[in-house]
């Protein structure tokens, strides 16, 4: 039994495409929808089509008897997770399937099948002394949770779909918890579902933040690894920088509210206002060793090529590939999930490296006193320097400091500036997702932060992430005196790197 | 701003100083690290010295005013060759008769055998006196007088040096003498620690360390009481932000304080912390009470240095935490609060409001 079925113009989403009354599956030839894993098993009689929409889901058309028979009304066929899975293995065995099943359309125009992605969550320092599990953090949220194993748990949620009327929760996926810092969010919902219910999630929640693989870290992983895997394999990078303060204030602002999910894989909107700034987004998919060729090249001639945002990384076990985006998202484009939840928890290893060599780079190794000689300068760590090599505009440079603290804003900073001259601002603020203090020097040059000893080191690269994103996209970074580069260096050979996923 | 004014004021010469402990790049620093680069690792920030008990004897029996308990603004140490540095910043020179020089007699005792002796055994210690170029001669020649009035009393002061700031085009240099290069092994006699200077821009860097005093522009003389309102705001807003509704939180003026100061605020002097405790309850603490005695007469308890907030539920919480958060509503002063003998009777420290539900 389905949900109640709602009226066509009820549906906000565009049509992607339309099966035809036929009955033929236009990816599979199957006559079925049933056949289609995660479809919900509708069938395609006479009379009745499917739409596909750019939320992923599938709407079944049928007549309504009752409207006449020229009302169409559809019904939305959400995918099903396995019911009360009774272990790990079974869910396992169901991604596999909708994995495998993805692989089989790869030849088709567009595939049909939900794509299984995970979302690499970080639980940042506890704000009541102890660690939280990640299903009290969820329960707080509201959502539901049913324990599988001791480390993985089924979510159940309702979230903000115009198609779902009926109010209840349901599976929205699995959470796995890696270690009392890091949690994964795996599931087959689409993008523009899933997206906007993990920025909900670490959004409300103090407790939790997404992961920020930085354009610098990503640039480190094609460097060291990816761009290792083969020459004749195919890559694809994705890049996005938005000058977002270089237009006019009240467009910034709308800009600022937007969700904090957009994605540059999304296509632009040709009806969308087109103010005059610096906007890039676009992918580069080629064979590795074209790319690597080239890439490097090309950065030096246009900078916000270097504001990576996205990153394939080719299967090592065979075809298929997985792309990992900023926010700490990776879709599974193999046929295995093991071997997708394999790159997730290298990714994990890698990042929670990283943070470890963040923060003792930044506090554990100041200030040894002679002998054992207290030291008492305990309120801040060494700063993070992040120089712009394109200078900003004053204009440009005022927008971004008043756009940076309001109440909304993509920084996630509070604080009153206090102007030291045109172009340079003291701000002695909070990291507001965290509620944690920082101490912020903002100029047209550059950006200087200090964070309190102890405090989540993640401050320090969701800061370089936006600063490159929306403010320059050509930064050099160094955390006291070691270049940001070589703490990310380290950190992909502390972990493992080329060769070292276990 | 003028940049001179800002070179005399001992806030901006110690933020200086501890800037240039902080590892930076070398190319692309804020304040040049230059202590860093010598390998100096900063020990302490205005931490009361006791120096050892014979000292004590010998400099009471002395006849010279003498501190006692002298607090270097930094001391500095280098472990490889057991070298240490202790600093003293000041707006201008002064003379062996002035009030100043009871302080620098302790300082120079710090110096001497006594650091080793109470710190680190077999450290050397330099003092450092910064001051603006123009006075380094007749600070110079201070301290020499000073030191051997106190060897003439069988006292041991160590050596010192003198270091100074000032302007050239639009570079900020700290310069060095003799004894500096003798003592650290540095070849030069001056380093540009602050680049691209402006008439139109405070070179200042971020401030690790906040006073209540004036800020030396004429036009921004809250500066620093505005950064300490804003630090003390920001942990305020922290503290409570992660505390849920329905569970009565009790803070401090100390605890404020303490975690503002990244827990620096116990060891400095008794009168900045009494000026500092002072502002953040009358600037801050009154002004939450005053805001919410009528609106939510339950919610928020004043009582001596400490404040109680009770909110009940997640809707008082958030309503709270709005206005906490809005700096137009909030609108704490940055003026300097009135002494205690200035204050009325009900505006007295003591003073208790205390919220019913309060425990």
């Amino acid at each position: 039994m389905g949900p109640p079925a709602r009226s066509v113009s009820d549906c906000k989403h565009s049509v992607v495409g339309t099966q035809p009354a036929d009955g033929v599956h236009a990816a599979t030839g199957r006559t079925h929808v049933d056949d289609v894993p995660g479809t919900g098993g509708a069938f395609l009689r006479s009379g009745h089509s499917v739409q596909y929409h750019s939320c992923g889901q599938s709407l079944r058309l049928r007549r309504n008897e009752a409207s006449g028979p020229d009302t169409l009304r559809c019904a939305m066929v959400p995918v099903a997770y396995p019911n009360q899975p009774k272990d790990r293995f079974e869910v396992y065995r169901f991604f596999n399937g909708l994995a495998a099943e993805a692989r089989d359309e790869s030849d088709g125009r567009r595939t049909r099948t939900p794509i299984v992605k995970s979302f690499l969550l970080e639980h940042v320092a506890p704000r009541l002394g102890y660690p939280q599990p990640p299903a009290n953090i969820l329960r707080s949220l509201g959502a539901q949770v049913r324990p599988i194993d001791d480390t993985l748990i089924e979510v159940r949620w309702r979230d903000k779909n115009p198609n779902a009327s009926d109010g209840i929760q349901r599976v929205v996926g699995y959470v796995e918890q890696y270690d009392q810092r890091f949690f994964a969010h795996y599931t087959c919902d689409d993008s523009k579902v899933a997206k906007p219910r993990v920025n909900h999630w670490i959004t409300r929640s103090p407790d939790l933040d997404s992961t920020w693989f930085s354009s610098q870290l990503l640039q480190r992983l094609w460097d060291t690894d990816v761009s290792c895997r083969g020459d004749d394999r195919f890559g694809k990078l994705t890049f996005k920088h938005q000058s977002i303060f270089e237009m006019p204030d009240d467009a910034a602002e709308d800009l600022e509210v937007e969700d904090s999910g957009g994605s540059a894989d999304s296509e632009l909107d040709e009806d969308e206002p087109a103010f005059e700034r610096r906007a890039a987004s676009f992918h580069m998919t080629d064979r590795i060793g074209r790319i690597r060729a080239s890439l490097q090249h090309l950065q030096s001639g246009y900078a916000p090529l270097y504001a990576l945002y996205g990153l394939r990384f080719p299967s090592r076990g065979g075809s298929g590939s997985h792309d990992l985006y900023q926010e700490g998202r990776v879709t599974n484009r193999s046929g295995s999930f093991e071997e997708h939840r394999n790159l997730v928890r290298y990714l994990y290893r890698t990042y929670r490296a990283m943070l470890e060599r963040t923060e003792e780079v930044a506090w554990h190794r100041l200030d040894q006193a002679p002998g054992s000689a207290a030291v008492n300068f305990g309120a801040q760590g060494v700063p993070l320097i992040v120089r712009f090599r394109e200078e900003l505009s004053a204009a440009t440079f005022q927008r971004w400091v008043t756009s940076a603290f309001r109440k909304r804003n993509r920084f996630r900073l509070w604080g009153e500036p206090i102007w030291m001259g045109p172009t340079k601002v003291h701000v002695y603020g909070a990291d507001r997702h965290l509620w944690q203090p920082i101490s912020l020097e903002m100029t047209a040059t550059g950006l200087v932060a200090i964070l309190p000893q102890g405090t989540c080191g993640n401050t320090f690269h969701r800061l370089v992430t936006n600063v490159q994103a929306y403010v320059c996209p050509k930064v050099e970074a160094w955390l006291g005196d070691e270049k940001f580069q070589a703490v990310v260096d380290q950190s992909i050979q502390h972990s493992g790197g080329f060769g070292g996923e276990d | 701003m003028k940049t001179d004014a800002l070179l005399r004021d001992p806030g901006f010469q110690l933020n200086l100083l501890l800037w240039m402990t902080r590892p930076q790049p070398a190319d692309e620093y804020v304040v040049r690290p230059l202590f860093h680069e010598l390998e100096f690792t900063l020990v302490y920030i205005e931490n009361p010295f006791p120096l050892p008990e014979e000292t004590l004897v010998v400099a009471r029996a002395s006849g010279l005013d003498i501190s006692m308990k002298p607090e270097p603004e930094v001391i500095l140490s280098r472990k490889r060759d057991r070298k240490a540095l202790t600093f003293e910043a000041k707006a201008s020179s002064f003379s062996p008769v002035s009030d100043n020089s009871r302080q620098a007699r302790g300082h120079l005792l710090v110096a001497g055998p006594a650091f080793g002796e109470v710190l680190a055994p077999g450290f050397k210690c330099l003092l450092c006196y910064v001051v603006p170029e123009p006075d380094r001669a007749a600070m110079d020649s201070c301290l020499t007088s000073l030191a051997a009035e106190l060897r003439e009393r069988a006292l041991s002061p160590g050596p010192h040096s003198l270091h100074s700031l000032a302007l050239r085009e639009a570079d900020l240099c700290y310069a060095w003498d003799a004894a500096f290069r003798a003592h650290t092994g540095i070849e030069d006699d001056a380093a540009v620690v602050i680049r691209g200077v402006s008439e139109d821009t405070d070179p200042s860097p971020l401030l690790l360390v906040v006073s209540v005093e004036d800020y030396p522009d004429p036009k921004r003389q809250d500066h620093s009481r505005q950064v300490l309102r804003n630090q003390a705001h920001t942990v305020l807003l922290c503290e409570l932000n992660a505390w849920p509704a329905g569970t009565p939180r009790v803070l401090t003026v100390d605890d404020i304080l303490l975690k503002t100061t990244g827990g620096l605020f116990r060891y400095l002097g008794r009168d900045r912390r009494t000026a500092m405790r002072r502002f953040v309850r009358e600037n801050l603490f009154k002004r939450i009470l005053a805001y919410w005695q009528d609106r939510q007469p339950k919610m928020i308890g004043l009582e001596g240095d400490t404040l109680h907030v009770h909110c009940p539920d997640e809707a008082q919480r958030e309503a709270f935490l709005d206005w906490l958060e809005d700096w137009k509503r909030t609108n704490f002063d940055v003026t300097t609060p009135p002494r205690e003998e200035q204050l009325g009777l009900f505006e007295s420290e003591g003073a208790a409001f205390l919220p019913s539900e309060t425990p």
